[in-house]
């Protein structure tokens, strides 16, 4: 033991009570050595809930105190064992079988065990087994000591384990297929890592596996083997081999009496237990995804503390003696300021001195062994990206924003004064597959156009509106700078500032912008009555407690403008000159990923950059095992039919009657006069092909406008809708893109005067040959924007209530965001109820949502005299850091608001929806990546260690990339299993009204967003309640 | 050791090699002991007409880690400049013949020879003098008179140097070098000392070299071997590449004859409903309102080509400031076959209508259904599955 640790604070009971102090896993001790924030690297703040904020996979954060506790023993010269026993115990609490978060460490091999598994309250009977069985353990864990004496500390794990009788790799661990190890739930399935340090590692997780079987045992899939098995446990051979093996040649070989207490600083992560999610239904298909597998050849990454006595603030002094000290620590280093990670052992503790320049004081750095990391540890991942960024500047690449560029294969469209230039988003992840390279083929679209340029054109078309032009145009754009290649986001245009003003330097030199850019870049300001750009950058504080803040100015002259032009984006051909280059098929895009590989691979000084932290890039893409659900049947008013291939089914859809249809007998149309003849043209259509559908349809009642003004329009619907108040639909022919008339009759037919309007405009009826399938289309909106229901399909599951949440946000951030709200209301999920609430900036959406949900279940008991037993609640919008969020605080206002009714306890399911991710899948076939076809899912080695999730790919894709959508059950206690979850969104991918085939995302998901993106961007409040019950938002 | 000196006094360093290029403007440049390429990434900046940066250093390793930021930004791609630019980075010794440091305008060894041991001074000086023979050399080294000045210094201001020079003895080296290979000198430096300190001189004195003849370097000589090891060489975007300038210019033209026809063609719409009746077979409008030189000629329909004169396109400054005369446009354009001109180059002709969408349409197919009955035979119960049968 360390005798410089502080002394133990005194609590004699703790080494036979240890489970007292279970309550304090979460917490520090108030004395406790700093090797409590050996998480500050990745997780800069503690979550404050228990054992959750450790979900990076770090473990209780408290060898030290159980050292302290238990072991007088200064002489154990073994540090690295004991403490890698450490129990995951599927924590009670919660439900679900997530090792990782808050299994206890395993305090000490002899009495501390007791400790891991007292606290754990996993309802499980087989719990009192496990304690039985604990006696057996202790005799079995604690002999290893003296074995282990031999080799000494310094000696490597793998070596440690030979003598143990444990030989590394053998039938477990990267042998195992992806899909087969999941599925068949075998013991081996956990291990991530690499065979080198599968010795050491892995013989630990199968001790500390075997018997914290408790709350695994919960969980349906579990084989017989891997219940609450002691080493005397019936520990099936096949599934676990090794626990028998290692467990018994440790109790043979073990001459020393239990209770031997070890030194427990050092521990080792753990390796966290897959969690259920493997559905079964479908057809297997090989399946490619754009996961490229990284090879770990190390054995462990060593992560160490670093103390200064006296202390050291500053970072950069911290840096710099570190820096010297190259020799001890070698070249390969990761080190945030106090914690140190290297890819090699050093003593455990070791001591080094420096001198601080400033004073001449001697310092003394403390360098202590806290960690012995798999090399796949979270932990390890983002100096890993940094090695990354390292490899892709080798390769040439250029990095804009977080992305990398290739300059030497820049597409320019000189047409529209643009470049595109091809490159990679790159991340690492260590998903349930293990470590993987995640690359996506990204596009970055630059102009050659200044911000001044833009301005001096804004200005020619528009000075009187100048400054609002240029605020519409410009905020919340990317621009990146001329003098280096830094983005910025502009927040706001200064306009009383210009480059003449002054600006105050880090030295505190004051010098104006012209002089600025003049001395330090060479850049000569042209324009000198430019206004600045804004950009106000996320208060974040740098390592170091460096608070950024404040605003940046920027020059327009020298600030390029990137992304696609606003009116570019609605000139439909040039967007496609545009989209030729940006949709990559399948076969393009492996093809660029596996150049990339090449790239890699084949350059030295990339491949012996990444070796230094023992890592290789593998040349294939992933290729796995996942399958497509089975096809759905669709169901119309008498006709059904099960979906083809292509699930296109927009010509049933008109040929067959709808399942319900509102009969139009009170409808206007209003068009100016020059649109008559469309107007005309187009009512007659209607009739013509309203009658297979089953609507019937009447004469409108018809008003020709005197010009396409907005007031002129505004004035007669409202004339209109007051002398007829029985109009059941306004339909208006707009002559061109006019986003504000469109705003303006949706205001008034949605809030003023609540009316379901159809805008069309009168471009897309205007060509003869066309105009029979646009009135179809038109015709079946009108009718679900009327109330009737167009198709379904069958969900077998009774009393369900399904809801789709999306929240539009502003672009320019500064009003407010929109939570659009959809729930079903009656069983065959074709009625729809829909609530829309405004938030400011910073407001919790689950306020709002609240309301929301239980006007929802008001109107359900309304429709159906009970209420839903099941809900299902599909949330769009939920980044990955927000998950925790999601599950400790939305969740649980979700279950409060149930209780507001008395004695009801719906079953939920809360499904988190992601369409934005980087994860592409490709069908794989004799040696050719393809488009996957629609109903793909994946739901293994891809997936996130953290949570049950799946990929699902169920819209058909007709240009680009296969991009399934990403669905994490965060929440699950209507026990939908791996599968209903699977189909049960497939099914719901079915039902967008607006689209006659699959769609990314469950239709509640897609009303959702169609909802709150009319209301916060043409509406700009709530639509009026008349409307709820319809899908007037379509 | 902090220094007194604002702005630091290895800024004032870089800004004196800074000054001296926009003086006399050399077009070749080596940087010797470039280390971290700080001065190299400054006149990448300051370019003032260099065409060739070169940097030495004998440290690999720190050329590796910095040599990316010498690479070109993304505006380098986006606004290519005038002039050529190529930065090349060795790994090598002051004290090494290199044939490929020859013909340099200017050597730059900022805070170099007092890191070199005396005798190879010696070295240093007959190579870089006598062998490179450049046109002129920039060197700087510690004053070791103004040491006294420095707080809490004691003997050299940093542990890696060999020594640390008198005025006088800086100065006696450099009027050897100059009686030996034919240069003049003048001395300077930077940092000043204020009050009566002022007489230690500089904190860093500088000695600016000219060559005394004019340069007669042979290309036969060029062959010899290179020993210098090359780590990075890029070659800046610039519009003295002449496929770049060509594209450039190309599109920028293309750029301006599209705008000027969307604009007539909205300008047509906007009169007299173009789309539903259908244009004069030959119309000509008078476009442009706000008033400007280019008015005079304007764009015009012919069949299904709209003519925009080179003239309009040529009143754009950009293309003005791509190539200086309409004579000298019309010829790139001719030669490029992305601009379709008419015969006597005096016009670009660009469709009228955007060639028509090629939407793919669903032709209704009656025989062939794809649809079949209802084949569910099984039917789905999740709940009982679930085995959870409505216990609320």
């Amino acid at each position: 033991m360390d005798p410089k640790r502080p002394p133990f604070p005194g609590h004699p009971g703790v080494t036979r009570m240890p489970w007292m102090q279970s309550a304090e896993d979460q917490g520090q001790l108030p004395d406790q050595p700093p090797l409590g924030r050996a998480r500050g690297l990745v997780l800069p703040k503690d979550d404050p809930l228990p054992g959750r904020g450790r979900a990076l996979g770090v473990p209780g954060e408290t060898p030290v105190r159980f050292g302290r506790g238990i072991s007088p023993s200064v002489s154990e010269p073994l540090v690295g064992f004991p403490r890698g026993v450490r129990l995951p115990t599927d924590e009670g609490g919660f439900g679900r079988a997530r090792g990782f978060l808050l299994s206890t460490p395993e305090p000490s091999v002899g009495i501390g065990r007791g400790a891991a598994v007292g606290p754990v309250p996993t309802p499980d009977i087989e719990k009192s087994d496990v304690q039985e069985k604990m006696p057996e353990r202790q005799t079995v864990v604690a002999p290893v000591i003296p074995q282990v004496e031999a080799p000494g500390p310094g000696s490597s794990l793998v070596s440690m384990f030979r003598g143990l009788g444990i030989e590394p790799a053998k039938t477990w661990g990267r042998g195992a297929t992806p899909v087969g190890r999941g599925a068949a739930g075998d013991l081996g399935a956990g291990v991530q890592s690499k065979p080198t340090i599968i010795g050491a590692e892995e013989a630990i997780s199968v001790l500390g596996r075997g018997f914290v079987g408790v709350g695994r045992a919960a969980l349906p899939h579990m084989s017989v083997g891997r219940g609450p098995i002691g080493p005397s446990g019936p520990v099936s051979p096949v599934d676990a081999p090794f626990s028998l093996q290692s467990a018994a040649s440790i109790s043979e070989e073990a001459p020393v009496p239990p209770g031997t207490p070890p030194k427990v600083e050092v521990k080792m992560e753990i390796v966290k237990e897959p969690l259920q999610k493997i559905g079964t239904k479908g057809s297997p298909i090989s399946i490619g995804s754009n996961y490229i597998p990284i090879c770990c050849k190390n054995e462990a990454v060593f992560q160490y503390h670093v103390t200064f006595t006296p202390n050291v603030e500053s970072v950069a002094m911290r840096f710099g003696m570190m820096k010297e000290h190259r020799p001890t620590t070698g070249e390969v280093v990761a080190f945030d300021g106090s914690i140190l990670y290297l890819p090699k052992r050093l003593e455990e503790v070791v001591h080094l001195k420096a001198e601080r320049k400033t004073d001449n004081q001697e310092i003394d750095i403390k360098i202590q062994l806290t960690k012995i990391l798999p090399p796949s540890s979270d932990l390890c991942i983002p100096f890993y990206s940094v090695v990354l960024r390292r490899v892709m500047r080798l390769l040439g690449l250029k990095l804009v924003g977080r992305n990398h560029y290739d300059p030497n294969a820049v597409v320019i469209l000189g047409k529209h004064r643009l470049q595109v230039w091809p490159g990679y988003s790159t991340s690492i992840k260590h998903t349930d597959g293990g470590l993987y390279l995640i690359v996506d083929v990204s596009h970055k679209v630059l102009r050659n156009d200044s911000v001044l340029d833009i301005m001096n054109l804004i200005y020619q078309g528009s000075r009187e509106s100048f400054q609002d032009e240029c605020t519409k145009e410009f905020v919340g754009s990317i621009v990146i700078t001329r003098y280096n290649n830094r983005t910025y986001r502009i927040d706001d245009i200064e306009w009383s500032k210009s480059p003449k003003d002054t600006f105050t330097l880090a030295d505190g030199t004051v010098t104006t912008f012209v002089e600025y850019y003049r001395k330090n870049y060479g850049i000569t300001i042209k324009e000198l009555e430019q206004p600045m750009l804004i950009h106000r950058p996320k208060e974040r504080s740098k390592p170091g407690g460096k608070v950024i803040t404040g605003e940046i100015l920027l020059l327009p002259e020298l600030s390029f403008m990137t992304g696609i032009p606003e009116k570019m984006r609605k000139d439909f051909r040039a967007m496609k000159d545009l989209t030729m280059h940006i949709n990559v098929g399948a076969e393009q895009h492996t093809q660029s990923l596996k150049q990339l590989l090449h790239n890699i691979n084949s350059n030295n000084e990339a491949v012996s950059e990444l070796s230094r932290w023992g890592l290789s890039i593998s040349q294939e893409i992933l290729v796995t095992q996942g399958r497509t659900l089975p096809n759905e049947t669709i169901c119309l008013h008498s006709a059904s039919f099960v979906t083809s291939q292509a699930v296109d089914w927009s010509r049933e859809v008109v040929r067959d009657p709808s399942i319900s249809t509102v009969p139009l007998k009170c409808w206007a149309v209003f068009y100016p006069r020059r649109a008559t003849d469309q107007a005309e043209e187009l009512v007659t259509t209607f009739t013509r092909v309203a009658g297979p559908m089953g609507i019937t349809i009447d004469r409108p009642i018809r008003v020709e406008l005197r010009d396409d003004r907005t007031e002129t329009f505004i004035k007669s619907i409202h004339s209109q809708l007051t002398s007829e108040p029985n109009v059941q639909l306004v339909v208006c022919i707009m002559t061109g893109n006019r986003d504000d008339l469109y705003s303006a009759i949706k205001k008034l037919c949605c809030i003023q005067s609540p009316v379901p309007s159809q805008a069309i405009n009168v471009r897309t009826i205007s060509q003869p040959q066309k105009l029979r399938s646009i009135a179809q289309k038109i015709l079946l909106q009108i009718n679900c924007k009327l109330g009737g229901e167009l198709w379904t399909v069958n969900v077998p599951l009774k009393y369900l209530m399904v809801i789709g949440v999306d929240v539009h946000h502003d672009v320019s951030k500064k009003s407010r965001s929109v939570m659009g709200f959809v729930a079903s209301l009656n069983s065959t999920l074709t009625k729809w109820y829909s609530r829309v609430t405004f938030q400011m900036p910073h407001e919790e959406i689950i306020n709002g949502f609240r309301v929301c949900l239980l006007a929802a279940l008001q109107k359900y008991y309304e429709v159906n005299h009970t209420f839903p037993e099941k809900i299902v609640i599909y949330r769009d919008g939920v980044s990955d850091g927000q998950l925790k969020t999601v599950e400790l605080y939305e969740i649980p206002q979700v279950l409060k608001c149930f209780e507001t009714i008395p004695n009801y306890e719906p079953k939920l399911a809360f499904i988190v929806v992601q369409k934005r991710i980087s994860t592409t899948l490709y069908s794989y076939g004799s040696n050719h990546f393809g488009t996957p076809s629609p109903g793909t899912v994946l739901d293994h080695t891809v997936t996130n260690r953290d949570w049950v999730d799946f990929y699902l790919m169920a819209h058909s894709i007709r240009q680009g990339c296969g991009l399934p959508t990403h669905y994490i059950a965060v929440y699950n206690t209507a026990n939908l299993t791996p599968d209903h979850l699977q189909r049960l969104t497939f099914k719901m991918c079915h039902l967008y009204w607006n689209w006659p085939g699959t769609i990314r995302v469950p239709a509640p998901c897609k009303y959702a967003h169609k909802l709150a993106f009319l209301s916060g961007q043409y509406l700009h409040s709530e639509p009026a309640i008349q409307l709820s019950e319809k899908l007037f938002f379509l | 050791m902090t220094t007194p000196f604002s702005p630091p006094l290895y800024m004032q360093r870089y800004q004196f090699v800074i000054d001296y290029v926009k003086t006399y403007r050399p077009k070749k440049v080596i940087d010797f002991g470039c280390a971290e390429c700080c001065l190299l990434k400054k006149l990448k900046f300051h370019r003032n007409g260099i065409q060739l940066l070169v940097g030495v250093d004998i440290n690999s390793v720190v050329l590796l880690k910095r040599m990316h930021t010498l690479a070109p930004l993304i505006s380098d791609y986006l606004q290519p400049s005038d002039g050529p630019l190529t930065i090349e980075l060795y790994q090598g010794s002051v004290t090494e013949r290199e044939p490929c440091t020859r013909g340099f305008d200017l050597v730059t060894c900022v805070e170099l020879i007092e890191h070199l041991e005396l005798v190879e001074v010696a070295s240093f000086s007959e190579v870089v003098f006598g062998y490179m023979s450049p046109g002129a050399v920039i060197v700087s080294t510690p004053n070791s008179e103004f040491n006294p000045l420095l707080p809490g210094l004691r003997g050299f201001r940093n542990y890696d140097h060999k020594f640390e020079w008198t005025r006088a003895e800086f100065q006696t080296w450099a009027h050897n070098v100059c009686r030996d290979y034919g240069y003049s000198v003048h001395f300077t430096g930077v940092g000043e000392a204020v009050g009566h300190w002022r007489e230690v001189g500089f904190c860093t004195q500088i000695a600016v070299f000219q060559r005394n003849f004019h340069d007669s370097m042979s290309n036969a000589e060029r062959l010899e071997p290179s020993v210098y090891r090359l780590m990075y060489k890029v070659v800046y975007p610039s519009l003295s590449d002449n496929n770049i300038y060509q594209r450039t210019l190309v599109n920028e033209v293309l750029y301006e004859a599209q705008h000027l026809r969307q604009e007539w063609l909205s300008r047509m719409d906007s009169s007299n409903n173009a789309h539903f009746c259908a244009p004069p077979l030959m119309h000509l409008f008078q476009h442009g309102a706000e008033g400007g030189t280019r008015d005079w000629q304007p764009v015009y329909q012919q069949g299904g080509t709209i003519c925009v004169p080179l003239a309009c396109v040529w009143s754009s400054p950009r293309v003005r400031a791509l190539c200086g005369s309409v004579q000298r446009l019309r010829q790139e354009l001719l030669e490029d076959e992305r601009v379709r001109m008419s015969a006597d180059g005096t016009v670009l002709n660009l469709p009228a209508a955007e060639e028509e969408e090629e939407e793919k349409e669903v032709e209704e197919e009656e025989d062939v259904k794809a649809v079949s009955v209802v084949a569910n035979s099984v039917e789905e119960d999740w709940d009982r599955e679930l085995g959870c049968c409505g216990n609320i």
